[in-house]
C-alpha cells in the first residue's frame, strides 16, 4: 500500500545475508573503530593509512538515518512521552495525584502502519505504536493506576498485551480481546511488581505482530520510600527485523536503528552509576544477549530484586526476557558493547558509550 | 516532490467530485495549472493544510484539526501538504462528495472544489486514521 522508497531490498526476490550485507553497506568490525576514533581525534589512525584495502570495511553502515520521526538518542531517555513538547504530550499523557499518595497515569496509545528507516536508506513497514519502534517507554511506579486508551489506526487487529499482574480482561490476549481497527479499547490495572517489563501485540499470527514492531518498554520503578538510587537511566530494546518475510532477521539494533550508536555514541559520565534497563523483543532467533567491553556490569534480572544477582559482562536474553543492568564507568574513552552473537553485532546490534571525565571546572 | 495521482489510490467511487484538480508542487505544475485554473482563482479561497504528527493543522497553525470555516456557494481551493514521514495521508470531505487521492510524505495535493449553497456542518478526515484526523467544516451563510 505504502511505497518503501528503497524498493531494492523489500522484494520478494531472495537475498542471502551476504548479499543483503552488501547493499545495505553494513561492513565488519575491523578499522572502523579506528576510523571512528580518529574522526573523533580529528586524525587518522595510522594504522589505517597502511591497510588502505581495509578502509571499506568501516563498522556500521554508510550514510545517516533520518531522525526526523524517530531518535534513537532521545529515545534512551525518554519515558511517558518526556520527549515531546509540553502541548502535544498533554495529548497522549495526564499524571493525576491520589489521595494515597500514588499516582493515576492515563496514556494515549495508538496502532498505526508506518515506514520506519532501520538502517541508512532501508525502509521497513512496520506497525508501530504512536509511529514508533520500539513504542513509547511506560513509566510507573509501584502502586500507581494506569488507564491506557488504545485506538487501532492500523490495517489489521491489534491488542496491548502488558507483563505484570492484572485481570483476565485486560490481558489482550485472547481473540476477543482483539481490538479491530478503527476501534478503541480502555486497559486499566495497577502498576504491579516493580522491575522492568514490556508490552507488546497479542494478535495472532503473535511472531509476525512483534515482529512487525508493536512492542515497548515497560518500567515500574520500587515505591518512593525504597527508590533506587540516582543514575543516568537508559532504555534499550533488543529487536530485529525481517526485511523480506523469509522468517530470518536481515537487520539487528538495540533501539531499531542498526549501528546507531556507533555513529551517534551514548554519552555518560565517568563515576556516575549507569542504569540500562535491557529488554529483548528479538523475534525468529532464540536468544539474544548484549556484552559491554571493558567492565562488568550488575544484573538485576526482570529488575524485581533490589539485590543484583550476578555480576558479569554478558548477558544472555530469549524472548520477552529483560534485566537492569548497572555499572559505572572508570575510566574515559569509547567502549564498544554489542549483542555477543557476531552476525547480530555485524548486521547492527552494535554500539559504543563514550565516558567523559567530569569537567574540572 | 513528486506527482501524488500516480501513487494515489481512491476509496471507492465517489462520483464525480466538481472541479477537482490534482497536482504536483512545484514551479512547472504551477506553470501547467495557470492557465486551467485563471478563470476561477480570482475569487478561490485558499485554505492550505499541513499534515503532522498524525492531525491537520491550518498552515503555521498550532491547533491539531481545527475547524474549517467557508462561505456557502463559494469556490475553495485546498492544498493539502502531507509532512509526515511514512504515512500516506488523505483528506476527505463525505458531505462534500470530496476526496483526494492518498498523499504521500512532503507530496501535497490541491483541490478546487465549490461549498454547498446552504450552510451547515460537516466533517473532514483521513480515511485510514479517521479516529484521530477528524475535524469540522463548515460552511456559513454567505453576504
Ligand atoms: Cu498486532
Ligand atoms: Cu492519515
Amino acid at each position: 500500500m505504502i511505497q518503501p522508497r528503497n524498493r531494492g531490498i523489500a522484494q520478494s526476490r531472495p537475498w542471502s545475508r551476504r548479499a543483503w550485507l552488501r547493499v545495505a553497506g553494513l561492513g565488519s568490525l575491523t578499522g572502523g573503530v579506528a576510523a571512528a576514533q580518529g574522526a573523533v581525534g580529528g586524525q587518522v589512525a595510522p594504522a589505517l593509512a597502511t591497510m588502505p584495502d581495509h578502509r571499506g570495511s568501516a563498522m556500521g553502515p554508510v550514510g545517516r538515518v533520518s531522525t526526523d520521526s524517530f531518535d534513537p538518542t532521545r529515545f534512551l531517555r525518554a519515558w511517558n512521552f518526556s520527549d515531546l513538547p509540553s502541548d502535544e504530550r498533554a495529548r497522549v499523557y495526564r499524571e493525576t495525584p491520589r489521595a494515597d499518595g500514588t499516582m493515576l497515569r492515563e496514556y494515549e496509545l495508538f496502532a498505526v502502519d508506518r515506514d520506519i528507516e532501520i538502517a541508512p536508506g532501508v525502509f521497513f513497514q512496520a506497525w508501530t505504536y504512536n509511529g514508533q519502534v520500539p513504542g513509547p517507554t511506560i513509566r510507573a511506579t509501584a502502586g500507581d493506576h494506569l488507564r491506557i486508551n488504545f485506538t487501532n489506526q492500523g490495517s489489521h487487529p491489534h491488542t496491548l498485551h502488558f507483563h505484570g499482574w492484572h485481570e483476565p480482561a485486560m490481558d489482550g490476549s485472547l481473540p476477543a480481546h482483539q481490538v479491530l481497527p478503527g476501534e478503541s479499547f480502555l486497559y486499566e490495572f495497577d502498576a504491579d511488581p516493580f522491575g522492568v517489563h514490556l508490552y507488546h501485540c497479542h494478535a495472532n499470527p503473535l511472531k509476525r505482530h512483534v515482529h512487525k514492531g508493536l512492542y515497548g518498554a515497560f518500567i515500574i520503578d520500587p515505591p518512593a520510600t525504597s527508590a533506587r538510587p540516582p543514575a543516568d537511566e537508559l532504555v534499550m530494546v533488543l529487536n530485529a527485523f525481517d526485511t523480506n518475510f523469509d522468517a530470518e532477521n536481515e537487520v539487528y539494533a538495540a533501539n531499531t536503528v542498526a549501528s546507531f550508536y556507533v555513529q551517534e555514541p551514548i554519552r555518560v559520565q565517568v563515576g556516575q552509576l549507569v542504569r540500562m534497563y535491557v529488554v529483548n523483543l528479538t523475534e525468529f532467533d532464540l536468544i539474544n544477549s548484549m556484552h559491554l567491553h571493558g567492565m562488568f556490569f550488575d544484573v538485576f534480572r526482570t529488575g524485581t530484586s533490589m539485590t543484583a544477582s550476578e555480576s558479569t559482562d554478558t548477558i544472555m536474553l530469549c524472548q520477552g526476557e529483560r534485566a537492569i543492568l548497572e555499572t559505572t564507568f572508570r575510566y574515559p574513552g569509547d567502549f564498544m558493547f554489542h549483542a555477543h552473537q557476531s552476525e547480530f553485532a555485524e548486521l547492527g546490534w552494535m554500539g559504543l558509550f563514550r565516558a567523559e571525565a567530569p569537567s574540572a571546572g | 516532490m513528486r506527482a501524488t495521482e500516480r501513487a494515489g489510490r481512491r476509496h471507492g467511487t465517489r462520483g464525480a467530485v466538481a472541479a477537482v484538480l490534482v497536482a504536483a508542487v512545484g514551479l512547472l505544475c504551477v506553470v501547467l495549472l495557470l492557465p486551467l485554473t485563471a478563470s476561477t482563482t480570482d475569487s478561490a479561497r485558499e485554505i492550505t493544510l499541513v499534515i503532522r504528527n498524525m492531525a491537520f493543522y491550518l498552515e503555521g497553525g498550532t491547533e491539531p484539526n481545527p475547524t474549517i470555516r467557508v462561505r456557502a456557494g463559494e469556490e475553495v481551493r485546498f492544498t493539502v501538504l502531507n509532512r509526515d514521514p511514512g504515512f500516506a495521508h488523505n483528506f476527505v470531505v463525505d458531505a462534500w462528495d470530496l476526496e483526494t487521492p492518498f498523499i504521500e510524505t512532503e507530496a501535497s495535493t490541491t483541490v478546487v472544489v465549490r461549498a454547498p449553497a446552504r450552510p451547515g456542518r460537516g466533517e473532514y478526515v483521513c480515511t485510514p486514521h479517521g479516529k484521530m484526523m477528524r475535524g469540522v467544516i463548515e460552511v456559513v451563510g454567505g453576504d
